[in-house]
């Protein structure tokens, strides 16, 4: 504590407290679009195979003429990953993963996050007003409920670098879309590589990408 | 400006718009409308790249999504294919209108056409009688060789690719039909044996109900015609046809406990089935092979009447024959005692012995002695046989050389045979001691002897010849050049009593007893005699004793040597 920011540390801290409130929301505004493709080749966070086929040949064909533009062009066609554990449902373990680069050489994707081979995977698209839209989302599903006294609570708001670069000089107008919806809490926040937040609804935590994420925090 | 707020106060425009008024508005509260007309046409080109990119994806999406479907198709298709080809069922597709579009392999094996030269073709042209209604058909075809065929077919309509067909199921039941030709002329010609049999059937299975059964049973078991039709059932044939009158009792009750135990036998038995009528069947049970058995039954009461009739008979025959045998027997003794002073005495009165008598009286005692003696060996011999049927001759066994018995034969009936002229030769194996009783062999041979010397005419030749096989049976035959006899009055010479053909033999004195005696002699010994004989040329006699009376140790030596006494 107290000292120089270093690689390979990770800072945490802990509330406690019997009039400690918190409450979560974690929303994209994505949208899933076609039929779910099995993983059928993956390695980590690199894709190169979806039924069989390779994976950057279907994206190519759907960016069309953007896909000169790839891997930043690749920003607003992120993939879902929809995984079966189980006897949970699917959705409890839906994620979002954002591509990050490709390699023409391994006909390969790399994604900001695990491709788990054998899954299911789903193309998404998405258009800045719908990402913020989803921001809004994101405050909508943390503040029902939410009983602390405006003045006595923060929203820290963890956005991903993907969302600011495509929303570019509408980056602001996310955070407007989350001001509106928790009644003038002040926010804190940064954005991020990924995002840590349970579901809403299953509280299962995942790693997510391309999302606005809020952690509310109050005292009763 | 100034924005106008909305009517009610409470409405606001679009999100998007709200905030690009909030963005565009100054310190004062009022909007820039230029800064607000380039945030609103840069929303709408953004709008409308989101629009063109959604219609692109959703282009894709569709070919992609098409470009899936025919690929399904094709795999359904081709799995269909693989399957009906691969089954043992003959499988056609055809339209509606019954063109024939696919056959398998099944299918072109039994119609004897490829699935090629059948395409395109309407199917009645293979199976002329085909109905159209779905469902199992049976019709007759012809195979492309021309021979005749029995089918089993279903038609039914499927709906594959969108487009209606229908699907003809073949199957070949030409071999199944003439098996079931073949097995129906079978159980016709089986029933036909079965109801003509004289025995009544019944199969009868491990539980003991009776699973065919012949028209004859009922009327052997005494049943009304169509009982087993309405009582299948082994206990109830069993309870009405063999103990109809049988009290309900542990009789009944044993009675059909032990034809249940008949069912898990695996014997076959025959036994005896008196029926409470007083009846008699004859019953034999086979056992099948599953378990339970055919069983057949015969009256036999009738049979059983004339058995017991006939054993009656003969019962009585042979009590009266050994009465007939003891009388002779006693009698002979009564008989032989008179014959004493009969010989006595006139032997006393030819030789003189109490006084000279005239020489005619003498003539005439010399007859009366003759003639006593004949007598008296007419009753031996009858006494002998009769000893012999009356089962009271006793064998007086030892060990003997019969080579010596038969020279002493020989040299007692040398002087007959040179009164009358008949040349007596013998050429003889050496024969190994045998376990005899000597009396009855030396009378044997005599017998046997001067049969042969009395039935041959002056001149002719009488032969006794001896041989050993190599069992160790002995055989003596005497062979003469006498009068002989037919075939047919052998076994007549071979009885007590019965001389042969009273013309030939009015010339020789006899009994008619010798033959017999020697047979049932010989047989005492457990031998056997035999006659060889041909009229007017002479007759052999062939003796012969068993191994079993040879002493044992000699057999061997004797057969091996071969010389002659």
């Amino acid at each position: 504590m107290n000292g120089p920011l270093r690689p390979g540390s990770i800072a945490a801290v802990g509330f406690y407290g019997d009039s400690i409130r918190l409450a979560h929301g974690n929303a994209g505004g994505w949208e899933e679009f076609g039929p779910q493709r099995r993983i059928t080749r993956a390695s980590q966070n690199v894709l190169y195979e979806l039924d069989g086929k390779p994976a950057l040949d279907l994206y190519k064909k759907y960016l069309g003429d953007d896909a000169k533009d790839l891997p930043s062009s690749g920003l607003l066609f992120p993939l879902k990953i929809c995984r079966s554990h189980r006897d949970e449902t699917a959705e409890d373990h839906d994620a979002v993963r954002t591509i990050l680069g490709i390699s023409e050489e391994e006909q390969s994707l790399t994604f900001a996050g695990d491709i788990p081979e054998g899954e299911n995977a789903q193309l998404m698209m998405g258009n800045l007003e719908n990402l913020i839209s989803g921001a809004g989302d994101a405050a909508v599903g943390a503040t029902p409920g939410w009983t602390c006294a405006s003045d006595e609570s923060v929203a820290l708001l963890v956005s991903c670098i993907g969302r600011k670069l495509l929303l570019g000089q509408r980056t602001a107008e996310e955070l407007e879309a989350v001001a509106d919806r928790i009644n003038g809490i002040p926010t804190i926040g940064f954005y991020s590589y990924g995002e840590l937040s349970p579901h809403v609804a299953s509280g299962i935590c995942e790693l997510h990408n391309q999302t606005m994420t809020i952690t509310l925090l109050g005292e009763a | 400006m100034t924005t106008k707020p909305k009517p009610d106060g409470k409405a606001k425009f679009h999100p998007l718009l709200e905030r690009q008024l909030r963005r565009t508005r100054d310190e004062r509260g009022d909007i820039c409308l230029d800064e607000l007309i380039n945030l609103v046409d840069a929303a709408y080109r953004e709008s409308d790249a989101n629009v063109t990119r959604s219609r692109h994806a959703t282009k894709l999406m569709s070919d992609e999504m098409s470009e899936l479907n025919r690929a399904l198709e094709a795999e359904a298709e081709e799995t269909f294919r693989a399957i009906i080809s691969g089954i043992d069922e003959g499988v056609i597709l055809a339209t509606p209108d019954l063109c024939v579009e696919f056959a398998n392999t099944a299918a072109e094996h039994i119609l004897g056409y490829q699935s090629d030269q059948m395409t395109g073709k309407n199917l009645r042209e293979y199976l002329p009688s085909l109905e159209t209604h779905s469902g199992e058909q049976n019709l007759n075809a012809k195979h492309n060789s021309g021979s005749h065929l029995d089918l089993l077919l279903t038609l039914s309509p499927v709906s594959r690719s969108a487009t209606p067909h229908v699907i003809c199921i073949l199957k070949d039941m030409t071999e199944r039909c003439r098996h079931e030709h073949e097995l129906e002329a079978t159980g016709h010609r089986l029933r036909a044996v079965l109801d003509n049999v004289s025995h009544g059937v019944i199969m009868v299975d491990e539980a003991g109900d009776i699973t065919a059964w012949n028209s004859r049973v009922c009327e052997v078991l005494h049943l009304p015609d169509d009982f087993i039709r309405h009582n299948p059932k082994l206990e109830d044939a069993i309870n009405h046809g063999v103990a109809p009158q049988l009290p309900d009792g542990p009789a009944r009750a044993e009675l059909i406990a032990y034809w249940k135990e008949r069912l898990v036998s695996t014997e076959v038995q025959s036994f005896e089935q008196h029926t409470s009528e007083g009846r008699t069947l004859d019953v034999r049970i086979e056992p099948l092979p599953a378990g339970g058995f055919v069983a057949s039954f015969a009256d036999i009461s009738s049979r059983m009447e004339v058995e017991s009739q006939l054993r009656a008979a003969k019962e009585a025959a042979e009590a009266a024959s050994n009465m007939k045998s003891e009388f002779l027997a006693n009698m002979s003794h009564e008989l032989r005692t008179p014959l004493n002073a009969v010989i006595g005495f006139s032997e006393a009165i030819e030789q003189q012995i109490v006084g000279e008598v005239p020489e005619v009286y003498r003539g005439y005692a010399a007859d009366i002695q003759t003639s006593g003696h004949h007598l008296l060996s007419l009753i031996n011999d009858l006494l002998d046989l009769s000893k012999i049927e009356a089962g009271k001759f006793e064998l007086d066994e030892e060990q003997i050389n019969l080579g010596n018995i038969i020279n002493v034969s020989l040299r007692l009936i040398d002087p007959t045979a040179q009164a009358k002229n008949v040349t007596v030769e013998k050429t003889a194996a050496y024969l190994p001691p045998v376990w005899v009783d000597e009396r009855a062999m030396r009378q044997v041979f005599l017998n046997v002897l001067s049969n042969a010397v009395k039935f041959t005419e002056p001149g002719g030749r009488v032969h006794i010849n001896s041989h050993l096989d190599e069992s160790g049976d002995i055989t003596i035959s005497v062979t003469d050049t006498g009068i002989g006899m037919a075939a047919e009055d052998i076994p007549r010479a071979l009885q007590p009593f019965e001389q042969v053909s009273s013309s030939l033999t009015r010339g020789h004195a006899g009994t008619g007893l010798g033959l017999p005696m020697v047979a049932s002699l010989i047989q005492l010994h457990d031998g056997d005699v035999t006659v060889e004989s041909q009229l007017g040329e002479g007759t052999t006699v062939h003796i012969k004793l068993p191994a079993s009376r040879s002493m044992p140790g000699y057999v061997q030596v004797s057969v091996q040597a071969d010389y002659s006494v």
